[in-house]
């Protein structure tokens, strides 16, 4: 199957419906306010979460970045405070810089082939070092250089180090840490869009072996997202 | 079960429950040579638990944000409550006098329409707006200046220069110093 087929089994028209039907809402200019508001609120939130979640092989046609943005927001920002890296007002400096990446791409048609989930937080742990990292820049220039005439200018039109991590990748520094077999596997379901059974016959291995395979492969990227952290 | 374990049991259960635990919070009440394995727990639960359902107030905001228009003044206004109203409360919450109400409302319509820097913001002031707006901290949707604005706000700011900007800008005195307000909205982080 290919990844466009792939694709199309987890594609949902009535999310872009949805944005349609909601794009019209301005609650400064309606004469019944209330009512707009029950009619936000009567939009079931579940359907968010579906939307946002569906498991495993997602294409560019399941991101809707309302949705995901809805229902990550909150857990990014349980992912950044819980680094004890940034604070105050920075930890929404860096939440807004995580959805501002996650929507530029998500707009300009990058897919990703593992679960959202892990593309959310793996964005975070990069937005959060590079913000981490530029802030100690700053502070070593401030140190180093301070305005001393003969100092090099900064230059701030430089592509930040974050544009330059393609989706890719995310995929790859990810699947580069698995074993040989894990990562054909995870090459073939998550990038090549084929099912396990497939990839099993592929492979030579019973469907069973590669969904124990499978399985212990994203026990094992989920463990390395929470060990690096930031 | 050791207190980190507990804890770690504790923030599933409110994460999972939807009751916005502050993940910070629960790194402060262990100590600090256990806090990096506490994050490291937590994150471990972000990972493992399927997202609550994010509050209708975050959708909102979301969806204003991504339309390219300022959330929180979307939020305001669905929840049917005037600038006045918002500037009033933050000041009671933030220990503020009525003498002060002029300059709050002139950062709080700057943090509204998204021209105040977030990292300045002290924490005290993102709580304080969360409650007067009655949304979970966790939830707010506060967006910061210039091209980061995923949606982008440049309708917002053109509207902004020759309005509130030059009232600041005539209510500012170089002479003055950075006062309680002040530090407030521009002193942070922390």
């Amino acid at each position: 199957m290919s990844r466009a087929q792939a694709g199309d089994r987890h594609t949902y028209p009535h999310v872009h419906d949805r944005s349609r039907c909601t794009e019209h809402l301005d609650f400064r200019q309606s004469a019944d306010a209330c009512a707009e508001w029950r009619v936000l609120q009567a939009y079931s939130v579940n359907s968010v979460r579906k939307e946002a979640t569906h498991p495993e092989c997602l294409s560019s046609d399941d991101y809707d970045i309302n949705s995901v943005a809805a229902l990550y927001w909150e857990p990014v920002l349980h992912w950044i405070r819980s680094t004890g890296k940034v604070r105050g007002g920075e930890v929404e400096e860096v939440r807004q810089e995580v959805f501002l990446r996650l929507t530029r791409e998500i707009q300009s048609g990058r897919r990703y082939s593992l679960p959202i989930r892990a593309v959310v937080f793996q964005i975070t742990i990069w937005t959060i070092k590079g913000y981490v990292a530029d802030a100690a820049g700053n502070r070593e220039r401030e140190r180093s250089l301070g305005d001393m005439p003969g100092d090099e200018p900064v230059d701030h039109s430089a592509a930040h180090d974050l544009d330059r991590v393609g989706q890719d990748e995310v995929v790859e520094a990810l699947f580069a840490r698995l074993n040989d077999r894990e990562r054909t596997l995870m090459t073939m379901h998550y990038l090549d869009g084929r099912s396990l059974a497939e990839v099993a016959r592929a492979m030579g291995i019973t469907p069973n072996n590669a969904h124990q395979i499978h399985h212990r492969a994203k026990d094992r990227i989920g463990q390395w997202l929470v060990e690096d952290g930031t | 079960m050791s207190e980190i374990e507990e804890l770690t049991a504790e923030f599933r259960r409110a994460y999972t429950a939807g009751e916005h635990p502050d993940a910070s919070a629960f790194l402060a009440r262990v100590p600090e040579a256990g806090r990096e394995e506490m994050g490291r727990r937590i994150r471990t639960v972000l990972v493992e638990e399927t997202p609550p359902d994010p509050a209708i107030e975050t959708v909102l905001m979301v969806q204003a944000m991504l339309r390219g228009h300022p959330p929180l003044l979307e939020l305001r206004a669905a929840k049917g409550m005037t600038r006045d109203e918002v500037v009033t409360g933050l000041r009671d919450e933030l220990g503020l006098g009525s003498a002060d109400d002029q300059r709050v409302a002139v950062y709080y319509h700057e943090l509204e329409t998204g021209q105040l820097p977030l990292a300045g913001i002290r924490d005290r002031v993102f709580d304080a707006v969360a409650k007067v707006l009655g949304v979970a901290r966790a939830s707010l949707l506060v967006q910061g200046p210039g091209p980061s604005s995923p949606g982008g706000s440049q309708a917002v700011f053109a509207r902004s220069v020759d309005g509130t900007q030059a009232v600041w800008h005539s209510m500012a005195s170089p002479a003055l110093e950075p006062d309680n307000v002040d530090d407030l909205f521009t002193g942070g982080p922390g």
